[in-house]
């Protein structure tokens, strides 16, 4: 899968996680405030998963770097290409 | 009844995550006679009838779907280990530990002189070192207040109702002259009425709504708080898994600094205390057992912040938990409005149940005191 379709769709699942807050429209790049604590990022990452179906494991939880568009795709991208 | 068996497969296949789904079973489903995980794929035995067997593989198909999804598989730290290591330990017969209903256990002699002192002890440590304020948490908790403090959404299953007959004086006067059968519970539950009080199943929950009160007319953070709790477990009962048992406890409110300083602070307190008392026990990151749709994820958020630190010791059933560390973050302090100079708090919470903690001590020392160490002898007054 190439970069621009992974940003995509992380930007979909930041939309649809959004929505379940009621948070519609909110700045897809840093979403500090969409992500207020560590239960919100659990939901965060099932979302994510689902979408690229893939397992976010610890080592890359401890990175802390989940509320960042850009971080999250790079995540993402590293997952999948170890895949 | 019949026996089934449901056969799932672990498409995740963490060595946690058997034992996460082993726990969520055995917690919540009376009719599973075992469950073992043979290359990938889980065999759960189950009895049921033959028309609702199907429903069931159903129902338990997807509770374990729902918690597969949300599971997180963490590394479990080790914070501390014991000095001591017990190679063998005893089976506990105390004949002063009697059980009077399942889960209920009355200490008669010197099992209850134990009990209360190592009680008092335990309250003397927390106030010495951490200069708390002392709380005796009544039995009884507000049914409203319970849904506040978020306990039906994690553990609905474990909480005691309570019932009172219906305020009828004819209704009364049949019981009392023996008019009305009263045998069965069935019969009575069509003359009594839900009250507005559930028994508490958590100490320090009658703490938080009241804290603001507390820290203004106190002037303390802390409070070592003490008293039973009743969590309802159905068929798990044991003399380790009861009904009723003791707690205490310290809560403590504070920045979130200072409150994993307080937790630093109460870790090193009792791994000198139990090293001194030459128990086998160790402290390490783990979770809750939670209930519902969002099971798994409240178990990875609380190990990825690091929010439960169990201290565990050793026993002839193996390591069981005494005791934990728990940092809440402001969970509570949102909830009840708990700020100090218009900063919202957070909360933590250090408890040990002390009947286990007595079990423990009972099997790795054997029930003759004389052969206890002497300084465990010496602070729970038994010289």
């Amino acid at each position: 899968m190439d970069k621009q379709t992974i940003e995509q769709k992380v930007e979909i699942v930041i939309e649809e996680f959004a929505s379940t807050k009621g948070m519609e429209g909110v700045n897809p790049i840093n979403f500090d405030e969409l992500i207020a604590n560590s239960l919100d990022l659990m939901r965060f990452l099932v979302l994510l998963e689902e979408q690229f179906d893939i397992y976010i494991s610890q080592e890359y939880l401890l990175m802390n770097e989940f509320s960042n568009k850009q971080t999250v795709v790079d995540i993402v991208s590293s997952i999948m290409n170890k895949n | 009844m019949d026996t089934y068996i449901l056969k799932y497969e672990l498409k995740k296949r963490y060595e946690g995550l058997y034992r996460e789904i082993e726990k969520l079973i055995g917690f919540y489903y009376d009719n599973i006679l075992s469950m073992e995980l043979v290359d990938g794929m889980l065999n759960v035995t189950f009895t049921a009838n033959e028309e609702n067997q199907e429903q069931f593989k159903h129902d338990i198909g997807s509770e374990i779907d729902k918690f597969v999804k949300g599971y997180k598989e963490f590394d479990t730290d080790i914070m501390v280990e014991s000095k001591q290591k017990k190679e063998v330990c005893s089976e506990v017969n105390d004949l002063n530990y009697i059980e009077v209903a399942n889960g209920v256990r009355c200490k008669v002699g010197q099992r209850a002189v134990i009990e209360d002192n190592l009680s008092n002890f335990i309250i003397q440590l927390f106030e010495n070192n951490m200069s708390s304020c002392r709380f005796i948490a009544p039995s009884m908790i507000d049914y409203k207040m319970l849904i506040k403090l978020g306990y039906f959404t994690k553990f609905p299953n474990l909480v005691n109702f309570i019932k009172n007959f219906k305020k009828d004086p004819t209704l009364i006067r049949k019981i009392s002259k023996g008019e009305l059968n009263i045998e069965s519970p069935e019969i009575v539950d069509s003359y009594t009425d839900l009250s507005k009080k559930v028994l508490n199943p958590v100490t320090c929950y009658q703490v938080y709504p009241l804290a603001n009160q507390l820290i203004q007319s106190t002037g303390k953070s802390n409070f070592t708080v003490t008293g039973n709790v009743y969590r309802f477990e159905s068929y798990n009962m044991s003399s380790t898994r009861l009904n009723e048992f003791k707690i205490i406890e310290q809560v403590h409110f504070g920045t979130k600094e200072e409150v994993i300083q307080i937790r630093n602070k109460e870790i090193e307190l009792f791994t000198n205390l139990f090293n001194e008392w030459e128990l086998d026990f160790k402290i390490e990151t783990s979770s809750d057992v939670f209930y519902g749709d969002e099971a798994a994820l409240l178990i990875s958020a609380q190990k990825y912040e690091n929010g439960k630190f169990e201290i565990s010791m050793n026993s002839d059933k193996g390591y069981m938990s005494v005791g934990s560390f728990n940092l809440h973050n402001q969970y509570f302090t949102e909830r009840f409005h708990i700020y100090k100079e218009n900063e919202l708090l957070t909360s933590g919470c250090c408890g040990f149940g002390i009947e286990r903690l007595i079990y423990c001590i009972f099997s790795q020392h054997g029930e003759d005191i004389k052969h206890w160490p002497e300084k465990l002898k010496k602070d729970l007054f038994l010289i």
